[in-house]
């Protein structure tokens, strides 16, 4: 499954990413949360926090009308209700072991957080891997499970670019306000800075010594298992190559219970000076790293024999017996 | 420079006459940090290490992760290990060699030791035990032990955890200064912080706040609100 349109509206692998002309971006329940620059809120059964332009996607994959209604493809659902209109038309929808589907008027029985009915017709689970069919079937898998799309370049089945369009990253849960709650590794804040001037355990020369701590998108630290592995892209854009790529994770340690690591960056011995950029990324992201200007996910580094520059800042200190080596 | 590889198996008794055929342990590299080392270390114990002596040069065929693919050779070095109480784990059986790699000669642990001064010191170390022989839990990007200008009684009633988290955050035990003790802050009282538990934590850090030291003050502070969403003031 690539990209489809649907009537107006682009879709990635089943999850809709374009509409109205809007790059938008859809929660697990398929509510558009982000349509270009604009977000949008819901209260658990649909109704918006803020008023915003109708005619266009909205909840649980419903198109609302100017009236304020959604069309569910087989019948309308009023948000500000909480319930269908007309009764569910699907009779395999009823089950004589399940009460609450006798009742032929309510969305998803009643638990609009952790299920959605596109049709109309009977609800599905949505959890953060996949949306299941009440037999638990699965009915549509993401392409990484958890995961959900955010604009970026598509390509298409042969490699190429055919436009801007998604990748993947974290699905957010939905708590019973019908608000994102998902923590996403976003930055990264400095912890130590220093330097060793003749080289640590594993590194020629002048070492620079950073401690980092993943923060996520409101600034808070993570901790114990929800610390999310990080990885190092470096790219040498002038002299001798600059050796990175590194993975620091809580597997084996080298990120602690707060999320802090610490990153070794040296010329190691080469008496030519080398520029390289550094990336540092997180569930798919790359971090924003609170380091001289600008916070920036692109670091340009500068390796020389006596110090090493990142993001154009210097270390502050020499390290010490209390640094690690 | 004359290479020679030394069986692990054979260390003890160690003999580096005709080594042609021995080998070399692992060298491990693992950058960590000071939470990460106790976290890692099956055992961090109180004691020291002493007659340390050169074992050995190995030259570096396949560079390990992490390694600069700069250095070429290690030097191994051992030491008697004399250790009087475990702080995590249990202590080692007595007349165990410690080794470790380094990327340097000299075999000098304490390189980067603050000057001696008259107070008392202890030194907590974060090893685990291959065979017969005692080793740091990471040769290279960690901490071989964390010194306290304390003494540590073996018989005294205190947890050892929580003696060993109460002078991290002890700032005469760890540094000559408050200016100093707060440089440092951060990486102590995270260790500190993950053996108390937040709630006891908090109370030990509030009152390094009010010591004096605007420095400490501000680490001690930014420490209660980042981690714990916590003030300074109760």
């Amino acid at each position: 499954m690539g990209i489809e349109r649907v009537g107006a509206n682009l879709c990635y692998t089943g999850r809709m990413i374009k509409s109205n002309n809007n790059w938008v971006v859809t929660d697990r329940l398929g509510s558009v949360v982000r349509s270009g620059a604009e977000t949008l809120r819901y209260f658990p059964w649909g109704e918006e926090r803020l008023t915003s332009t109708q005619n266009r996607d909205k909840f649980g994959t419903y198109f609302r009308d100017s009236t304020g209604l959604d069309y569910a493809l087989n019948r309308y659902y009023s948000s500000s209700h909480g319930r269908f209109l007309t009764p569910d038309p699907y009779v395999a929808s009823a089950s004589l072991t399940n009460p609450q589907s006798w009742n032929r008027y309510p969305y998803v029985e009643n638990d609009p957080v952790n299920k959605l009915d596109p049709p109309g017709l009977a609800w599905i689970w949505a959890n953060f891997d996949s949306l299941m069919a009440p037999d638990g079937s699965v009915v549509w898998s993401p392409p990484a499970a958890g995961y959900m799309i955010w604009p970026a370049t598509i390509y298409g089945p042969e490699g190429t670019p055919v436009g801007v369009g998604s990748s993947v990253s974290p699905l957010p849960p939905i708590d019973s306000d019908g608000a994102d709650r998902r923590r996403i590794a976003a930055a990264l804040r400095v912890v130590s800075d220093c330097y060793w001037g003749d080289g640590s355990q594993y590194t020629v020369g002048y070492t620079r010594v950073i401690t980092y701590q993943v923060l996520d998108q409101d600034g808070k630290p993570f901790y114990g298992s929800e610390v999310p592995a990080v990885t190092e892209s470096v790219v040498t854009t002038s002299g001798p190559t600059i050796v990175g790529g590194g993975v620091w994770s809580r597997a084996e340690n080298t990120i602690d219970p707060s999320g802090r690591f610490t990153d070794y960056l040296s010329a190691n011995g080469n008496a030519q000076p080398s520029t390289a950029t550094q990336t540092l990324s997180a569930d798919g992201n790359a971090l924003r790293v609170n380091i001289g200007a600008g916070s920036p996910t692109v670091l340009n580094n500068t390796y020389s024999t006596s110090t090493v520059t990142v993001n154009g800042t210097t270390s502050p200190r020499p390290c010490t017996d209390k640094d690690p080596r | 420079m004359r290479l020679c590889r030394v069986a692990w198996f054979l260390l003890a008794p160690l003999s580096l006459g005709g080594c042609a055929e021995r080998q070399f342990p692992e060298w491990r590299v693992l950058p960590l940090t000071l939470e990460g080392a106790w976290e890692s270390a099956p055992a961090v114990v109180i004691g020291d290490v002493r007659s340390v002596a050169p074992l050995g040069v190995q030259e570096i065929k396949v560079t390990p992760r992490f390694v600069s693919p700069s250095i070429k050779h290690i030097y191994w070095c051992e030491g008697e290990f004399r250790a009087h109480s475990a702080v995590k784990g249990r202590l080692p059986r007595t007349g165990k060699k410690y080794i470790w790699a380094s990327v340097r000669p000299g075999c000098d642990l304490y390189r980067y030791a603050p000057p001696r001064d008259e107070r008392p010191i202890t030194r907590a170390w974060f090893i685990r035990e291959e065979g017969d022989y005692v080793r740091p839990v990471a040769d290279g990007g960690s901490f071989y032990f964390v010194t306290f200008y304390a003494n540590w009684e073996p018989s005294s009633d205190i947890d050892p955890q929580a003696r060993f988290a109460r002078l991290l955050l002890t700032p005469s035990a760890r540094d000559t200064s408050l200016r100093d003790f707060a440089t440092g802050f951060e990486s102590g009282a995270s260790t500190a912080c993950f053996i108390l538990g937040r709630e006891r934590c908090v109370e030990l850090i509030r009152p390094l706040a009010a010591l004096g030291d605007p420095e400490l003050r501000r680490a001690a502070c930014d420490f209660l609100r980042l981690q714990y969403q916590e003030g300074c003031a109760r």
